[in-house]
């Protein structure tokens, strides 16, 4: 039988698909959002969240990840 | 190092299935600023690959030599970040080290860290059960690791 895991997991709630999250430092609250990495970032900062982290929640037409070069 | 997976959101559409990733907390530091990311560790990456930063931290990537890559299946200019360090913490401890990382010229992507600049310096286990990856550095890994506790002023008495 499988066993669930121990660890808290963190969710992202489906509204945030496709958009940049600023989490606050403990990673327990979403603190901005938005389209723009800067932007949000920057909001997260003005509402008092020094160094926020920052978080791109993925859509579902973001079917690839990672990057490489071109020959 | 240990991290927990995570559970990122999906539409009921897709079959309810939960999807959990592989995300760490990394913090990039660059001559004149930092920022905080939540990276998907990718070992099917090539590089470390973070979006464009611009704007409020355009002084942490300096200035550098552009390339053709492909990032998340799109044909993309990338430039290499130069003086950037990784930093990565938990249970006490801290990695950092100086890191060979990616930027693309837009944020439309999601923080990356694959084999060059990261996976390449760590013996990595992925247990998918449990939802965890643990991050032990290797022979090569060319940074330093701090211990948060050596830093106490009462450590040692």
């Amino acid at each position: 039988m499988q066993k669930e895991p121990k660890a808290k997991v963190i969710e992202t709630p489906v509204e945030y698909m496709g958009m940049w999250v600023a989490w606050n430092d403990d990673h327990t609250k979403i603190v901005a959002s938005g389209q723009s990495l800067s932007k949000v970032r920057d909001e997260a900062i003005c509402k008092g969240e020094p160094k926020p982290w920052m978080d791109r929640v993925p859509n579902d037409n973001e079917l690839y990840g990672g990057g490489s070069f071109v020959a | 190092m240990k991290f927990n997976y995570e559970l990122r959101p999906s539409k009921p559409y897709e079959g309810g299935l939960p999807i959990f990733e592989p995300i760490v907390p990394i913090e990039l530091l660059g001559p004149t600023g930092a920022i905080r990311f939540r990276a998907l560790l990718d070992t099917g990456s090539h590089i470390s690959v973070f979006p464009n930063i611009s704007a409020s931290s355009k002084h942490l990537t300096g200035n550098s030599s552009k390339l053709r890559g492909v990032v998340a299946g799109n044909e993309k200019l990338i430039f290499e970040g130069r003086g950037i360090s990784i930093c990565i913490g938990s249970d006490g401890e801290k990695y950092v080290w100086e890191a060979g990382v990616w930027f693309t010229e837009d944020d439309t992507h999601r923080p990356t860290l694959g084999v060059l600049g990261c996976l390449e310096y760590f013996n990595a286990e992925f247990r998918g059960q449990e939802r965890t990856v643990t991050l032990e550095p290797a022979e090569n890994f060319p940074g330093k690791v701090v211990s948060l506790w050596e830093r106490l002023p009462f450590a040692g008495a």
